[in-house]
């Protein structure tokens, strides 16, 4: 189940955001995150790449080119979390995990609520999930909507800024379940994030976009470096091992231009 | 492999589905005991046990009491049934399909648009080509209904599906349509005039069996393809992207429940009048019982519509002795505090 890119392009009517984006293969089992300052694209491409945004390109799955195949098949194999939020609706959570199951060609019913307990058991929202979306925090809706990814069980997942509204404790919690989910099944995980020391805690890979239309794809600590975070956010920052050794971006101050 | 935690989960939800089937259900039984007694008010002083029995054709009744119940009042009845539960699943539809809680086919437009077809040919046609006016009133209500909603679609095509446009276009037309409604009875003499205001005012006493079932039809063809879009119609309440991350093709989705609608209100409205309270407040009363599982919310949608419309038929005609009411007078006078009162038990409910 490798993922590769070549020669990907993509935007909008007046205004073309990426251009020829070629990247290594993103081997089976690895958590890509995807990182680079705002407006640069990383939505564009997770969108393209789950077929919502038209693209030129080559875009192969496991050999297979996603543009070929049907619109069904092709969101089985990749589910796509998008960055806004589940709307606060009046729908049970459970309703939405079981539409989201139904919708990606699951007919057991029993396969079904097991892969429904088990995602809610893991990501620890099994008592929200009798509840009204109406009624949850703006995080528990974030949770709940990886809740909805994560039960389609593809082998390609694309989480737009999947932590943006959650603690700290979530924030880490969310990003376990996705990698034993990657490791586990051999899938594949892009995550997009702004959040540069989980992407270094957790990514096998990162792929850094960067405004001069730049990208680069690597070991973490190859990726994100002083000299990579000045030219791609325009800050003065270091990467340091804190005490237990986990590596940590630290940002001492906007550069001077 | 499942363990007990997935098992009580699996158990609660199966607990909530039964409770929303037993609520369906007694919407059902409620809407039947409001047919039934809608058949029985009136002079004759039947009961509703006669009324049944009659209707059913188990006994035979002297010959005034078949014209009244079969002649008269079935088809009243079973318009006022109809008619409720095509709007109500018109605006349910409406509403999950522009993701906004005051879409209904009156509050875009849709109903204005059967108005204006059916003062046209009040005011301007009365006998266009030999056609009477019972037929032409109707098939214009409907072609400038299914009009409105075909210029909804080609304003979403061309301006891209972007849903906020779409329901300000829809209120856009809706001014616009009353005005040239108001232009037509400027124009119009007194009687003309006249008629117009009793269209708006909506009525079931052009009621027919035939049409009846023609509406039942194109109802039950209506629901049909509904409930077999119900789990894409629920995902899209999770929002737009979410179900287009689905696999949910929404722009498709959206055009095929405007031409439902347009169907539903065409045929409806052209047949009764306006009656606008229902398709904005069914939904709502469904989506407060049976929540929005379209696979619930759809069917609630049309028995809450329906059940509305039957009270207030038989309102119509009980409120004042020996006179009958427009229906859709009714209705607004009595739907308005029903659903004013609903609004304020949730509220206090989710206050707590």
């Amino acid at each position: 189940m490798t993922l590769q890119i070549a020669k990907l392009s993509s935007g909008y009517r007046q205004r073309s955001v990426l251009q020829q984006i070629t990247l290594p293969p993103i081997a089976p089992g690895s958590l890509v995150a995807l990182i680079g300052p705002n407006g640069v694209g990383k939505s564009t491409l997770v969108r393209s790449l789950a077929g919502l945004q038209p693209a030129s390109g080559q875009i192969t799955l496991d050999g297979d080119a996603l543009a070929a195949l049907s619109p069904r098949e092709r969101q089985r194999r990749v589910a796509y979390l998008p960055q806004t939020l589940p709307q606060a609706t009046s729908l049970i959570v459970y309703e939405m995990l079981l539409g989201a199951a139904y919708l990606s060609g699951e007919t057991i019913q029993a396969q079904i609520t097991a892969a429904i307990a088990r995602v809610a058991d893991s990501l620890g929202i099994t008592e929200l999930m009798l509840r009204r979306l109406s009624e949850l925090s703006g995080g528990q809706r974030q949770m709940v909507g990886l809740a909805q990814v994560l039960v389609r069980q593809a082998p390609l997942l694309l989480l737009d800024e999947p932590t943006s509204a959650l603690d700290l404790r979530w924030q880490l919690n969310v990003l376990e379940v996705v990698r034993s989910y990657v490791r586990e099944r051999q899938a594949i995980a892009l995550v997009a994030s702004h959040d540069l020391n989980l992407a270094l805690r957790f990514a096998d890979q990162v792929i850094m976009l960067a405004p001069d239309r730049d990208c680069r794809m690597g070991e973490p600590l190859q990726v994100v470096t002083p000299d990579s975070l000045q030219t791609c956010y325009g800050v003065r920052g270091r990467v340091e091992t804190c005490s237990l050794g986990y590596p940590v971006v630290l940002v001492d101050g906007v550069a001077e231009q | 492999m499942t363990s007990p935690q997935s098992d009580t989960l699996a158990q609660g939800y199966r607990r909530l589905w039964w409770r929303r089937a037993a609520l369906l259900l007694l919407l059902a039984a409620a809407l039947l005991f409001a047919f039934v007694f809608d058949l029985s008010v009136g002079p004759m002083g039947l009961g509703w046990w006669e009324v049944t029995q009659l209707a059913l054709g188990w006994v035979e009744g002297d010959a005034a009491q078949r014209v009244i119940v079969l002649e008269l009042r079935l088809p009243y009845a079973l318009m006022a049934v109809l008619v409720g539960a095509s709007l109500g699943l018109a605006g349910a539809e409406m509403q999950t399909a522009l993701n906004n809680p005051l879409a209904s086919p009156f509050t875009l437009g849709i109903g204005a648009a059967a108005t204006l077809g059916a003062s046209l040919v009040i005011v301007f046609a009365p006998n266009l080509a030999g056609l009477s006016q019972l037929v032409m009133l109707p098939l214009a209500a409907f072609v400038f209904a299914a009009a409105s909603c075909a210029l909804l679609l080609l304003v979403g095509r061309t301006l891209g599906t972007e849903v906020h446009t779409l329901v300000l276009f829809g209120i856009a037309m809706l001014f616009g349509l009353n005005a040239l409604v108001g232009l037509v009875q400027f124009m119009a003499d007194a009687e003309a005039v006249q008629q117009i205001v009793f269209w708006t005012l909506g009525s079931l006493a052009r009621a027919s069996l035939d049409r009846a079932a023609l509406l039942a039809v194109i109802l039950a063809v209506c629901l049909l393809f509904a409930l077999r879009q119900a789990w894409a119609l629920t995902m899209l309440r999770t929002g737009e992207d979410q179900a287009r991350s689905l696999g949910v093709p929404v722009g498709r989705l959206r055009a095929l429940v405007l031409l439902r609608v347009s169907l539903l209100t065409g045929v409806a409205t052209a047949f009764v009048g306006e009656v606008g309270f229902i398709g904005l407040v069914g939904p709502h009363i469904a989506r407060l019982l049976l929540g929005e599982d379209h696979r619930f919310f759809l069917p609630g949608s049309a028995l809450a519509g329906a059940l509305l419309l039957s009270l207030a038929s038989i309102a119509s005609r009980g409120i004042l002795p020996g006179v009958v009411l427009p229906v859709g007078l009714v209705t607004a006078l009595v739907g308005v505090p029903l659903f004013v009162g609903l609004i304020l038990a949730r509220g206090r409910r989710a206050g707590l």
